[in-house]
């Protein structure tokens, strides 16, 4: 016999996820269903004879009529019998404080005949709310074991683990359907009974209700179906049976629930009232996102500095002991470059992902969302979005993954469509450098000058994000109907536990997911810096040399400047030269191309590709640079960073779509190359024109 | 002070009353998923920025709606008193 799978089944908000991570702790991993970018969390449980099986964490649903992705992938789960992931066993966890809303999913579940464990989840909450459950009147009805837990505090769960083994050991017979099936519904369905001899009653109905978008099905299945469905009333039959169950079973629960003091503390309540009244609720929204930016951005700095030391110190280190060649430059400036590149964003990451965390755990998310869905809904999003758009600040990586919470596919889309607009922490370094030469520092009415020009690009960078989710609200043809009908949970102490494999979890799928094509990209641009035709590679340095003797250069200077005559000679320089006349227009030289191709890796590249063109080796300092690069002048004699010059530049760091690692997220996450390909045209070629028209503008 | 800052909040707080039944099907599915069902109890507690999206709270659960689905609820004309 193989060894079974355990599915996790339940609503939004009833604990599934804190129970999966106590059952499973590290052990777990996360991937996407078959065929569709819902997040599937699997892991492994030791059972109390030390048995190790599986289990599968389900999507949060309602109930088996979906609407959206992650509810479809529920009951797809329950009706296809041809793909061997029928879920034969559930644990369904519930609400113990609000369990008549959770029967409902429960009932159905049972009824596709998979063998089912009840768990009132929260038992820890309700015995403060003086509220206890009489289990047997519900297992009487049920006919299954029902176990109280609390998978905050890791109560109830050795039997628990008691119930899965004897619950696989000895399954129960299946029993008649709580559902009646009307007559008309069973006529229908017993015309699928030759060709669905597997399935059950129930299963056959749902059939009948989702034979159009359920993907197992083949051409001659989804016709007989049809033709058993033809004139049926979905709807009505949906809501027939949703009707019949809750008549059923809530006398039942309402008889089972024991109210001991009506302790109902209410503190949710008293919360509310501020956090989410309409005129102080957004303000002290925006307070807290000030603060986790503000957090973000200093408690990653220290942390950043020290991994940028470890890798310069590991570059000269490995450039001082092995002997000089290709390989030293390989895995000097290409690996352990590409490497650094892609570490350096974990402390940005995980502290972020710390503190959406604990605001998503303590329910304030869901607040947030209530406030902002509205405002959201006009640009094409979901309020759920905001989330994303928040997370993008820092990186638009975790913040396309963090779109996984939106349960309309369009909405979803849109918002990954947009988040690379908000300015992320990679702009950052290019912005300083740039507003330094361009813009002034004084002070206008007490503003500081350079203050403001930030404060205009980030603000670009929200409304070019807005405006783009506005464009694509009329673009995007969907047949998906945006619910928002969503629980506002209590508010509750974090589970820490949820927190750290959160974070966990996000930072490892960007290091391996991300790193990899940013380590891809960092070789190849190394060897593209590196490398050119021989001869004028060779006869560059040769020129180099010359003209520092000439000056009497020192001979850091003179490394200096052979590095600069060698990447202009490189292919990265001719590629560089091959496209100025398309960057003429916007006013930059090939030596501005380069860093815009090599900064196509990551953004920040920009600067350090500035800092080895101008000559000035890799780790200059902000202000020299700023300094050389200001004053410099072409062969003409003319300045080439003109204020219009660094304006263009400026617009076109807002806009364009310049991350690698970006469009292969999106890739994975909308699962084809047309979205991210669309991305980077449209954003790239927006770029260009804002770029354009500013230095015409500007000149 | 203290009674201005209560008006604040609670404005625009409505009377408890019993869902009847539902207008439009679609919306009633999902309305009937997340336990707003004919003989709850609902309450409006507030309105968010833009006054579209409702917060609700329907037998002790608070529930955020959008304005069409929370008129897709028939209620009974009876308030019930707090």
């Amino acid at each position: 016999m193989t060894k079974p799978t355990i599915y996790l089944a339940g609503n939004p908000n009833s604990g599934k996820t804190t129970t999966f991570n106590i059952l499973t702790g590290l052990h777990q991993k996360t991937g996407n269903f078959p065929g569709v970018t819902v997040e599937c969390k699997s892991g492994q449980l030791v059972l109390p004879n030390q048995e190790k099986i599986n289990i599968i964490d389900l999507p949060g649903a309602y109930s088996f009529y979906p609407t959206s992705m992650d509810e479809r992938i529920v009951v797809q789960h329950f009706v296809d019998l041809s793909s061997g992931t029928f879920p034969q066993y559930v644990i369904y966890v519930a609400d113990m404080l609000h369990i008549e809303k959770h029967i409902l999913l429960l009932e159905q579940i049972l009824d596709t005949g998979a063998q089912v464990i009840l768990v009132l989840n929260m038992a820890d909450q309700a015995e403060r709310h003086g509220l206890d459950i009489h289990l047997d009147i519900l297992r009487k009805y049920l006919h299954i074991p029902v176990i109280k837990i609390s998978a905050r505090k890791g109560l109830g769960i050795e039997e628990l683990k008691n119930a899965i083994l004897q619950t696989i050991e000895s399954p129960k017979k299946q029993r008649k359907l709580f559902y009646p099936i009307p007559k008309d519904e069973q006529n229908r369905i017993d015309q699928l009974k030759a060709q669905f001899p597997q399935y059950n009653d129930y299963q056959r109905l749902l059939l009948l209700h989702h034979y159009q978008w359920l993907p197992f099905l083949s051409k001659d299945q989804r016709k007989s179906i049809q033709e058993a469905a033809s004139g049926y009333d979905s709807l009505k039959g949906q809501i027939e049976e949703t009707m019949t169950r809750y008549n059923h079973f809530l006398p039942i629960v309402h008889q089972s629930i024991q109210k001991l003091q009506g302790a109902n503390s209410g503190f949710s309540d008293k919360f509310d009232a501020i956090l989410t009244n309409k005129w102080v609720g957004p303000i002290i929204f925006f307070v807290i996102i000030f603060f986790v930016f503000q957090a973000i951005y200093s408690w990653a700095g220290y942390p950043m500095d020290l991994i940028d030391g470890w890798f310069s110190d590991l570059n000269s280190y490995v450039k001082s002991t092995l002997p000089a060649g290709w390989f030293r430059n390989l895995l000097a400036d290409g690996i352990i470059a590409g490497l650094g590149g892609i570490v350096i964003f974990i402390p940005q990451i995980a502290i972020l992902f710390l503190l959406i965390g604990i605001l998503e755990e303590i329910g304030y998310m869901a607040r947030a969302v209530f406030l902002f869905d509205r405002l959201m809904q006009r640009f094409g999003l979901s309020g759920r979005s905001i989330v994303s758009l928040i997370s993008g600040g820092a990186c638009a990586i975790p913040a396309i993954m963090t779109t996984r919470t939106i349960s309309n596919w369009k909405e979803r889309l849109t918002t990954i469509l947009t988040v690379p607009f908000i300015s992320c922490s990679a702009r950052l370094p290019v912005y300083v450098l740039l507003v330094g030469i361009a813009v002034p520092e004084k002070y206008y009415w007490g503003f500081n000058l350079q203050g403001l020009a930030f404060t205009g690009l980030y603000t670009l960078g929200i409304m070019a994000a807005l405006l783009g989710g506005l464009a694509l609200k009329y673009l995007i043809k969907t047949d998906e109907k945006g619910f928002l009908a969503m629980q506002l949970p209590s508010y509750r102490l974090p589970v820490w536990r949820n927190i750290f494999l959160g974070i966990w979890e996000k930072t490892s799928s960007f290091v391996i997911g991300a790193g990899k094509i940013i380590m891809v990209i960092s070789i190849i641009i190394w060897a593209m810096a590196s490398y050119g035709p021989k001869d004028s590679m060779s006869n560059a340095e040769t020129l180099a040399r010359q003209t520092a003797q000439e000056t009497h250069l020192t001979p850091s200077q003179t490394a200096n400047l052979v590095a600069s005559y060698r990447l202009e000679n490189s292919y990265a320089g001719r590629l560089g030269k091959f496209i100025e006349p398309t960057i003429k227009p916007l006013g930059y030289d090939w030596k501005i191309g380069i860093a815009l191709l090599t900064s196509f890796a990551a953004r920040e590249v920009f600067v350090g590709t500035m800092s080895t063109i101008y000559s000035l080796g890799e780790d200059a300092d902000q202000q020299s640079l700023r300094q050389k690069i200001s004053n410099y002048r072409n062969q003409d004699g003319q300045l080439v960073f003109t204020t219009a010059t660094s304006f263009s530049l400026l617009i076109f760091y807002v806009f364009a779509m310049q991350c690698m690692s970006t469009l292969a997220v999106v890739k994975r996450e909308t699962n084809s190359w047309k979205w991210p390909a669309l991305q980077f045209f449209f954003m790239t070629g927006f770029a260009y024109l804002a770029a354009l028209l500013v230095y015409q503008l500007m000149k | 002070m203290l009674r201005l800052l209560k008006q604040l909040f609670n404005k625009g707080k409505g009377p408890i009353r019993t869902v009847q039944g539902f207008k439009n099907p679609q919306v009633a599915s999902k309305l009937l998923s997340v336990g707003i069902l004919p003989g709850s109890q609902l309450q409006i507690i507030r309105r968010a920025p833009g006054s579209y999206v409702y917060y609700i709270k329907v037998d002790d659960v608070s529930i955020a709606l959008r304005k069409n689905e929370l008129e897709a609820i028939i209620l009974d004309k009876k308030v019930i008193n707090d």
